[in-house]
Parts: C-alpha cells; sequence; structure tokens
C-alpha cells in the first residue's frame, strides 16, 4: 500500500515539474516564503528602523536598494513586505477555501432550497465587485491586518463555493456513492470521506492561483491607502509610495512592483502546472 | 427556452433583493450612531431628531427597511451629505463616465483577448505562442495602478502624446478620445490576459478533438477550420468570463480612477466608503450590482442561445 | 490569422503616429472658456516639446483660460461662516472678494471698503464701503448687505467676531460695527476672516446647502460650475467694477489627489501654477529642474503642522499632561521637518507662533527632542514601559505620520495610524466633536495670535475645540490681548498667551510650512503668495 502510495506521489511530481516553467515557478514561491521566513537573519536592519538623515537614497553598498522616504532600508521592507503579502495571501485564501468548500459541499449535495438560498447569496456577493466588497467590509471590520485577511477571505468565497458546488453535482449521483448510501454510510462520512477528496484537485488549483489574485488585491488596497496600517511593510503600499519617486529614484517603486509580479506569477503558473498534473486520469489516486 | 429565460429573470430579480438587504444592513453594521452616519456630525439636536423620525429609527426594522425600498425603486436615494446634493445627481453625473470607459475597454479586451488566444492556440509551441503566453502571464500579474502610472510617465510625460488626466464627456471629442486611451489601455489589460489564457486553453482543448481531424479530412482549408468549428466552440467560456469581469469594469477600476483623476463611480464608491457617505454607498452598491445582474443575465442568455446543452440542465 | 494580426498592428500604429502627429500641429480650435484649451495656453514646456503657438502667445496678453492645480479636498465654497479650511477660501477668491487685504507689512488695506476706521475709546469700527459695486446675481453691494454677511458668519457659529455687539447701517455705504468691549483684532477679523462677501439674496434664496456649492460674490470672475473632486469653472464676469479686469476668460481650479498626476500634468502643460502641493509633488518637480518659487509673504496666513491631543476624551491617555510631554519630547522635529520638505521650505519653531513675529516668545522652551525627559514623562505617569494611542490623521500625512511612529517607537510608546478624510476631521475637530487620541493636521499661524488661540482654546471655539481643556488663565490672557490699546500692550500680551499655551501642551506645534510653489514663466501678477498666503489676485492675473 506504501508503496503504490509513494510511486503515484514520485508520478504526480513527474508529471508537475515535467514543463520548465513550473519548476522555475516553484523556485520562485520556495524563494519568497524562505525570504518571507528568514527575513531577520537576511538583513541588518529592522523593517521600521528610520534614519531621517538619509532618505531616498540610491542603491549604495550600504542599501543595496537604497532607502525610502524615512531613511528605512528598501531591501529590509521588501523582505518583510514578503511577509505581509504571503501570510495575507495564504491566510485569507485559506479562510475562502475552507468556507467556500464546506458552503458548497453542503448546497451541492442536499440541493433543493438549501442549494437555491446558498446560490443567490453567492450571487449577490458576486455582484458586487471584489474590491468594493473588501472595502465595504473594511469599513464595517477596520484596517488591520486580521480584519484585512477575514474582509478578502469573504469576498473570495464565492469562486469555491461556486467550484465545489458544480463538483459534487456531477459526482453524487455516481455508482460508489450510491454503494455506499446502500450500505448505509452517513451522509457527514459520505461527504468528507468520498465526496471531498475526488474534488479537492479543482479546488488545489484554485488555491493556488487565488492567493496570486489576493496579493494583487491586497496591493490595490495598499494602493489607496486602505490596506494594511502604516508602518507595516507591504509591496503595495511601497509601490504606492514609490510612484512619486519613479523619474528620481526608479528602484524605490519598480522592485516591491516586481516582486509582486515575479510571487503572483510563480503561484499563477504553479497552479496551472497542478492542473496539467492532476488531469481527470489521476483524479482519485490521490 | 423561455421557461429557462424566466428562471433566470427570476433568480436576478432574487439576487437583487439580496443586494438590497445588504446595502440596507450596512448602514447600521457602520459603528457609530446611522443618525451621523447619513448626515454628517456636523447637525443640531432638532435636525438629529427630524431625521431620526425620518428614518424611521423608532419603527421596527422590517417597516424601515421597505420604506427605504420603496424610497429607492422610486427614484428618491437620498441626499449625500459630503457633495449637499441628492445622490440621484451625483451618481448621474458619474455612470456614464464609467459605463463608457468600461465598456470600450470589455470590447477591447475580449477582442484581442480572442485574437491572441487563438493565436496561441494554433501555434502551439511555436515562437508566437511562447511570446504570447508569457506576455499575458505577465500582464495578467502586473497591478493594474503600476500600468497606469507607467503608462502615463511614458506617454504622457515623455512622449507627450497623450494628457495625463481628465477624462471628461465635457471635453472636446478629439481630446476626450486622447484622454479615454490611457485609462482604458489599462483598464483593458487585465482583461486581454485573461481572455487570452482562456481562449488559449481552451483552443487547445478543443484542437484535439475528432471533429477538428475530421474537419480536416473533409479537406477543408485550415482557416475554415479554426474558424467554424475551433473559435465557435473555444469561445464560450469567454464568454462566460467577460460576464464575470463586467462587475470588476464596472466597479471602474478604482485605482485607475485615481490615477487619471477621472470622476467615476469606482472613486465615487470608494470616497464615499471612506467618509462613510452611507446614501451613496447604499445607492452605488445597488446600481452596480443591478448593471451586473443585468449583464449577467443577458451572458447568460446568449450563453444558452449558443449552448443547447445549457438549457436543458 | 497571420494577416488579421498584422493588419490591427498596423491599425494601431497608424493611429498612434495620427496622434504624435496631431500633438505637434496647430493647436486645436477653440470652442470657447471651459474646455480644455491646452494648446493655447502654453508658452514655453520644458519636457514635451510642443512647438506651437509660442507666437499665439505673444500676440494674446489678454484671455485665455488659467489653469491651477491644487492639492486639495473642499467641502464648502459659499455661504457666509461655512468656509473654514484655508484651501476653500484660497478657491473662492475668483469670485468672492473680501473688504480689505494686506500689504507687505502685514497691515490691512481696504479692497471692497473704501476706508475703515478704529475708534477704541467709543468701540467702535467704522467701514466705508466702495460704491456702485454689484454682486454677480445684480444686486447691490451695500451696507446691508456686510451687515447680512456678518450676522450669517456669527450664526453659523463662528467666534472671531464675537465681541460684536450689533451693527448699525448708518447709510447706504457706512456701516459701525459696535462692540461690547475693544477687540483689537476685531479689524482683522471683520474685514479679511469675516470679509468674504457673499450676496445676500441669492443665499437667502437658495439656502445654505445650495449656495455652499455656488458662491456668489463681487469677483472678476463668476462661479460657472463646480465638478465635484475634480474641478472649479470660473468664467469672465464682464461687469467687474475694476474698468479693464479681469484679463483672462476664465479661471479652472483642479482638485488633484494624486502627487504624480499633478506634477505630470504640471509638467506636460496641463496646468500653468501649483500654488499649492505636498512635499512629494514639490521634490518631483524639483527634480524635474522646474523651479520652485518661496513664498514673499511669511507673516499671514501660514499653516503650521501640529499635533492636536485629545485632552477632554476619556478614553483619550491624553487627559494627562505627562503623556503630552513624553510624546512631545520624544520627536526630532528638526530631522522630521528636513527630511519631508527635502530640506526647504519650513521653519522650525517651539510654539505656536511665527518665529520673528512680534508675538513670539523667545524664552519660551517649548519640548525639545530629548528622549531622556520624554522617559521621564513616561515614569511621572506611571507607564515607564510605554503607552498605546490612535493618531488620527488624512492620508496625506501618512509619510510624516510613520516618521513620528518611528521615534515614538524607541522610546516605547506605540502609536497607530488611522486615516480619516477632511469631512471627518471636520466632524471630530469641529464644534461638537472629540478625539480619543491625537489629531496630526495643520493650523493657522499669523502674527496676531491671541484670534487663532481663541478659536481653539476657548469654549466659543470652532477648531479643534472639543478636545482641547479651556483654562480660564488662557481665556483671560486672549482677551487681555484683545483688548490692549496699544500695540505694544498686545505684543507682550500675544507673547505671555505663546508662554501660557505651550506651558499646557495641549498642541505640539512641529514646523511651519513656507509654501514652495510653481508657476510657468508666462503667467503674471497672480498675486500668490505676494503679501498674505491665503489671499491673491485674480483680478490682475494674466497671460504675457
Amino acid at each position: 500500500m506504501n508503496q503504490e502510495r509513494i510511486k503515484q506521489w514520485k508520478k504526480f511530481f513527474r508529471r508537475l515539474f515535467s514543463r520548465k516553467l513550473v519548476v522555475v515557478a516553484a523556485s520562485l514561491v520556495l524563494f519568497f516564503i524562505i525570504a518571507a521566513v528568514f527575513a531577520p537573519f537576511l538583513t541588518p536592519y529592522g523593517p521600521y528602523q528610520q534614519d531621517l538623515s538619509n532618505v531616498l537614497t540610491k542603491p549604495t553598498t550600504a542599501h543595496w536598494l537604497g532607502t525610502d522616504r524615512s531613511g528605512r532600508d528598501v531591501l529590509t521592507r521588501i523582505l518583510y513586505g514578503a511577509r505581509t503579502s504571503l501570510a495575507i495571501g495564504v491566510v485569507s485564501v485559506a479562510i475562502a477555501a475552507v468556507m467556500g468548500t464546506l458552503l458548497g459541499l453542503i448546497s451541492g449535495y442536499y440541493g433543493g432550497l438549501v442549494n437555491m438560498v446558498l446560490s443567490r447569496i453567492i450571487d449577490m456577493m458576486m455582484s458586487i465587485p471584489s474590491l468594493m466588497l473588501a472595502l465595504a467590509l473594511a469599513l464595517v471590520f477596520g484596517r488591520n491586518m486580521g480584519s484585512l485577511m477575514i474582509v478578502l477571505g469573504i469576498s473570495t468565497v464565492p469562486t469555491y463555493t461556486r467550484l465545489m458546488n458544480v463538483q459534487v453535482l456531477s459526482i453524487k449521483n455516481a455508482d460508489y456513492i450510491m454503494a455506499e448510501k446502500v450500505l448505509g454510510a452517513g451522509n457527514i462520512r459520505i461527504l468528507f470521506t468520498h465526496i471531498l477528496p475526488n474534488c479537492l484537485s479543482p479546488i488545489i488549483v484554485l488555491l493556488t492561483a487565488n492567493i496570486g489574485m489576493t496579493i494583487l488585491a491586497e496591493s490595490s488596497l495598499s494602493f489607496l491607502g486602505m490596506g494594511v496600517n502604516p508602518p507595516t511593510a507591504s509591496w503595495g503600499g511601497m509601490v504606492s509610495d514609490g510612484t512619486t519617486q519613479l523619474l528620481i529614484n526608479p528602484v524605490f517603486a519598480l522592485a516591491p512592483g516586481i516582486c509582486i509580479m515575479l510571487l503572483v506569477f510563480g503561484f499563477n503558473v504553479l497552479g496551472d502546472g497542478l492542473r496539467d498534473a492532476l488531469d481527470p486520469r489521476l483524479r482519485g489516486s490521490i | 427556452m423561455s421557461k429557462y429565460i424566466l428562471k433566470r429573470i427570476g433568480q436576478s430579480l432574487a439576487v437583487l433583493f439580496l443586494v438590497s438587504v445588504f446595502a440596507f444592513i450596512l448602514l447600521y453594521m457602520v459603528p457609530g450612531d446611522p443618525v451621523y452616519a447619513m448626515l454628517g456630525g456636523d447637525i443640531t439636536r432638532e435636525q438629529y431628531d427630524i431625521a431620526y423620525r425620518e428614518m424611521g429609527l423608532d419603527r421596527s426594522v422590517m417597516v424601515r427597511y421597505f420604506g427605504w425600498l420603496f424610497r429607492f425603486v422610486t427614484g428618491d436615494w437620498g441626499k449625500s451629505f459630503k457633495y449637499a446634493m441628492p445622490v440621484v445627481e451625483v451618481i448621474g453625473s458619474r455612470l456614464p463616465v464609467t459605463m463608457f470607459l468600461g465598456l470600450i475597454s470589455v470590447v477591447i479586451g475580449t477582442g484581442f483577448g480572442i485574437l491572441l488566444g487563438t493565436v496561441a492556440g494554433k501555434n502551439r509551441g511555436k515562437l508566437s505562442d511562447s511570446f504570447i503566453t508569457v506576455c499575458s502571464n505577465l500582464g495578467a500579474v502586473m497591478p493594474v495602478f503600476w500600468l497606469a502610472v507607467l503608462g502615463m510617465y511614458i506617454f504622457s510625460l515623455k512622449l507627450g502624446w497623450l494628457p495625463s488626466h481628465g477624462f471628461s464627456f465635457a471635453s472636446e471629442p478629439w481630446l476626450m478620445v486622447r484622454q479615454a486611451v490611457l485609462p482604458v489601455i489599462s483598464l483593458s489589460v487585465g482583461q486581454i490576459c485573461i481572455t487570452t489564457r482562456q481562449m488559449r486553453s481552451g483552443m487547445l482543448e478543443v484542437i484535439r478533438q475528432d471533429y477538428i481531424r475530421t474537419a480536416r479530412a473533409k479537406g477543408l482549408k485550415e482557416s475554415q477550420v479554426v474558424y467554424r468549428h475551433a473559435i465557435r466552440n473555444a469561445v464560450l467560456p469567454v464568454v462566460t468570463l467577460t460576464g464575470m469581469s463586467i462587475r470588476n469594469v464596472v466597479a471602474g477600476a478604482v485605482s485607475i480612477e485615481q490615477v487619471f483623476a477621472i470622476a467615476g463611480m469606482g472613486s465615487l464608491l470608494m470616497n464615499g466608503i471612506l467618509s462613510k457617505d452611507v446614501a451613496v454607498v447604499q445607492a452605488c452598491i445597488m446600481i452596480i450590482a443591478i448593471v451586473v445582474v443585468l449583464s449577467t443575465l443577458i451572458v447568460d442568455i446568449s450563453y444558452g442561445i449558443l449552448d443547447p446543452r445549457i438549457r436543458i440542465k | 490569422m497571420k494577416k488579421y494580426v498584422l493588419s490591427i498592428l498596423l491599425c494601431v500604429a497608424m493611429v498612434l503616429g495620427l496622434t504624435a502627429c496631431q500633438r505637434s500641429n496647430a493647436p486645436d480650435s477653440q470652442t470657447g472658456s471651459g474646455t480644455d484649451s491646452q494648446e493655447k495656453s502654453q508658452g514655453n514646456n520644458e519636457t514635451s516639446g510642443e512647438n506651437e503657438s509660442s507666437e499665439a502667445a505673444d500676440i494674446a496678453s489678454a484671455g485665455g483660460v488659467l489653469k491651477v492645480g491644487i492639492m486639495a479636498e473642499i467641502v464648502v465654497l459659499g455661504y457666509p461662516g461655512r468656509l473654514v479650511s484655508s484651501n476653500e477660501l484660497v478657491i473662492v477668491q475668483p469670485a468672492v472678494e473680501t473688504l480689505c487685504r494686506f500689504d507687505s507689512e502685514g497691515k490691512l488695506v481696504p479692497w471692497l471698503c473704501e476706508s475703515f476706521a478704529e475708534d477704541a475709546d467709543n468701540l467702535t469700527v467704522t467701514v466705508k464701503l466702495k460704491e456702485g459695486i454689484k454682486f454677480h446675481d445684480g444686486t447691490d453691494f451695500n451696507a446691508e448687505a456686510v451687515k447680512w454677511n456678518w450676522e450669517e458668519f456669527i450664526a453659523q457659529g463662528r467666534n472671531e467676531l464675537a465681541s460684536l455687539d450689533f451693527i448699525e447701517a448708518v447709510d447706504e455705504y457706512t456701516v459701525v460695527a459696535h462692540l461690547k468691549n475693544w477687540d483689537n483684532a476685531f479689524s482683522e477679523n471683520a474685514l479679511y476672516q469675516a470679509g468674504f462677501m457673499f450676496s445676500p439674496s441669492f443665499c437667502k434664496e437658495k439656502g445654505v446647502d445650495e449656495a455652499g456649492a455656488h458662491p456668489v460674490g463681487t469677483g472678476p470672475y463668476k462661479f460657472s460650475n463646480w465638478e465635484k473632486d475634480i474641478k472649479v469653472i470660473f468664467e469672465k464676469n464682464e461687469d467687474y467694477w475694476i474698468e479693464g479686469q479681469p484679463y483672462l476668460d476664465g479661471i479652472e481650479i483642479y482638485l488633484m489627489f494624486d502627487n504624480n498626476t499633478m506634477a505630470t500634468t504640471y509638467l506636460t502643460g496641463g496646468f500653468d501654477a501649483l500654488p499649492i502641493l505636498m512635499p512629494d509633488a514639490r521634490s518631483l518637480l524639483l527634480a524635474q529642474d522646474q523651479e520652485g518659487l518661496l513664498s514673499e509673504a511669511v507673516l499671514g496666513g501660514a499653516t503650521i503642522t501640529i499635533m492636536a491631543y485629545g485632552c477632554t476624551d476619556s478614553n483619550s491617555p491624553f487627559t494627562d499632561i505627562n503623556l503630552r510631554k513624553a510624546v512631545s519630547h520624544a520627536i526630532d522635529y528638526a530631522a522630521i521637518a528636513n527630511a519631508i520638505n527635502s530640506g526647504t521650505g519650513y521653519i522650525l519653531t517651539n510654539q505656536w507662533a511665527m518665529p520673528g513675529a512680534w508675538s513670539y516668545n523667545d524664552s519660551t522652551e517649548g519640548y525639545p527632542y530629548d528622549p531622556e525627559k520624554s522617559r521621564e514623562y513616561l515614569a511621572a505617569a506611571g507607564k515607564p514601559d510605554g503607552f498605546e494611542f490612535t493618531c488620527y490623521t488624512m492620508t496625506i500625512n501618512n509619510t510624516l505620520a510613520e516618521m513620528i511612529q518611528g521615534y515614538l517607537n524607541d522610546v516605547g510608546i506605540n502609536m497607530s495610524i488611522e486615516n480619516i478624510d477632511q469631512a471627518k476631521q471636520d466632524e471630530i475637530a469641529g464644534i461638537g466633536g472629540n478625539w480619543d487620541g491625537m489629531i496630526l493636521s495643520a493650523g493657522r499661524c499669523d502674527a496676531e495670535i491671541a484670534s487663532i488661540y481663541a478659536r481653539t482654546f476657548t469654549s466659543e471655539g470652532v477648531r479643534f475645540v472639543g478636545g482641547m481643556l479651556h483654562p480660564e488663565d488662557v481665556a483671560d490672557l486672549i482677551s487681555k490681548a484683545r483688548n490692549a490699546k496699544t500695540f505694544d500692550e498686545k505684543a507682550q500680551h500675544n507673547r505671555e498667551l505663546a508662554d501660557l499655551v505651550s506651558s499646557y501642551n495641549m498642541i505640539q506645534p512641529m514646523f511651519i510650512n513656507v509654501p514652495v510653489w510653481f508657476c510657468k514663466d508666462n503667467v503674471q501678477d497672480t498675486g500668490f503668495y505676494k503679501t498674505h498666503i491665503i489671499l491673491w489676485t485674480p483680478e490682475t492675473a494674466k497671460f504675457r
């Protein structure tokens, strides 16, 4: 049994990394994760350490990417900014995935009135643009990192619910499910031990793509001044600060912007790769 | 077919009802006194009492909700305390701007997206495919506001080709067109990239299908194969994507409105949220929702016309 | 398929080529004022190489539309007493004029009035008005109009005219203000601050809200339209009371939010003048070799960046003066001012008064940067490990707030930043408002500080008043200062006032902003920053 599993994992990874682009993407993501986790060790400066005699300098040996408006080292803030982006991206997507998947499971499986009501609620959430929804919710929840995660998470729930819904609908009348029912298995058991695992792969793909989207959303919010509170380092906030300096000291604005792009690109391509690797032919074997 | 349409209309109405409930309770979810949220803090005791009774705060929630809904449906959207004018007028001046710019960018985005995606899908593995794929992946991850600012710097400051801000219907026609270029391009890029990727993967899937092989075997010209069969089938998911993107367009891509100083719905909603101008926020949410639901409805119905399988479900 | 791609690319190239051509050809045909006449109004343009119409500009010394860019958010534009922020006062001037203006020494000179006379013994100020001036709605500017304006100013809750007893319209063009007690600041308040003259008949007819968005005055330009959050448009007043003026067809004042856009638009010729802008835009333009003009007027109407502690709210830590002082001592004002303003355009001060002016107290110590002292005060307050509070400020001040945050961190004080907009700030800092932390904002700094302090530290105040204590001794000293009959007495009381207020440390001054602004070479006589920080002369503005 174990041998089987190991062989399947190996096969999965071989498929996943068969395209060079996916390898590149995965390394990018890994790179940023490492940078985020080990940030304090990778730089001698603190992210809030300001030095007002040294503002907006160009890259030097002391400050590889120069300093920002308050004399803080840009490279340091980028490393810590990775934390903010990854934390918000991962946590809010996790919130969205868990809530959305559960709702989708329930509405898909039980159908009927529950499904109708939930679908309409999901439709309603999708009629309000996600950024607006996030802003409106921020009005209620406030603007610290925790609330932002919740807010961005809630505004992404609809995608998972819909996806899960469709998945469940297509499986729930399959033969093996019927067999379990005949054997007397309870609904909960069926839901969690049979249906859920078989629907997971599209969710996983969506997860990775969503992380990218959420990071972009957070950077847009920061650009508008509605993101994490200062002085927390956030790539979007740094881009917003840096846009006025674009002609004078482009590094300040370009560096975080490029980081956003690379990280999101990494997650997106990883998601594509996962989708290729988790072909329907493999579904059910993980 | 008509049963399908009726069903969808019914669903749309239900959704709008839910949106109205959400918009309504937003006022009470905001921390602070709802009267102050509506009128601002700068009012006298008498004004407070009058507003309290007018808003029906002394009556039950249900009565209040239906009162608000009735007023909304009959065109009384309240007064914006920030702008000291009826919300209808405020929205009336901004909605056309957003719709105009938004629709153009959706059209451009979808059009170019289909084009590029088809090219990429057909020429899989060749240089053109790789180039388009890389570009569309990069474009999809580029923050929109960054693109906007870069565009402004290059085309307005450096090259001097385009004005740097201020789209409005009051400008003379040629200027208006030039003022629209940068905002529209910034708005479309994301759409182009998403559509290209979707179209490309759709084309890849479709090209492998049997009926394409049959068409080729029949001796049809390559372009005919592509047109008559491949594109038609690959384009369907793009239609749904477009429907979904309309809602983002209607919100006016707030950051673009901010960078280019355009008075559209996006910045109105955001400023309303920031200054807690609740009447404006409620009306904006309702209007945006109505536009989105309407366009989704149209998209779904046309989807149903294009793809008979959907109707039968 | 390839053919299609090629052809589309060709189309795009054609369009771009056309666009480029269009710019270098003759300017677009003008369709009247109020439309975007970029080409016509520009003479030189450094960066984009427009080569057209320098000839056209030479020929036309009259006409054209002046485009002014202002970094501001305005809430109200009309009705006496409603305009609070200096931005609003600046923007309204093409349409609304004041009874008096200032000369280069900061003294009042008549403008809409013919002359004015103070009589300290009889407690009157007599104002003789110029005759034959009409408001834009055709009604006469006369004594009744002045009387109505002053009365409405008071009715809107302003207290600058608190010493007014009653107003007498002696004849059609003479107004006498009878005072309850002598107030040597009354003339300036009545003739400048409350001296913006709005048309009573228009205001009465339209009501506060509508008139508040539609200023009708006697000015050289008539208000045309206010596209909310975008721009305010004024058109030439053909019936202006000065012959031959104004020179321009119109003035458009753009309300900008984004530093980039503002600077870029100026550089590409979309704006002719930038009188009010943020340090970011300023450093951008300076880096592009644009010449920054320093204000010639430093005495009147300057803005001072301040931290306003909430001293009365029960949730605010700043009810304890030790904590106020702890925060004040923890900040290195010189370093921050230098960093934020890129080295120019500011004056350091340790009190809410203008260094060099007659009201500045040289012996006041204030609260200079001293982290040791800060820690002492923290201990005295029973919080040796620091405490936390919220700083309320508008987003434009975020960089400044972050710098302050950095310094406070060093002594263990945890400041969180909450962004508010102009309307919200007006609400909590206005009559009946309060706040439970600190507001980082700007105040006014004239030479005559007693009136300014009266607006904040007395119970009849209008600005930051809710969060301030209203100590008796301050109120007393303010009255004394305003009742003084000789200049020396006045100056001395003002200085004592500066010191006394500083001892309470309810408002901690950071630095005074000396405006650095930008103006194209072909724009003349706008009057910005000539004699006063807020007042300019729209009637003389013209293109060279």
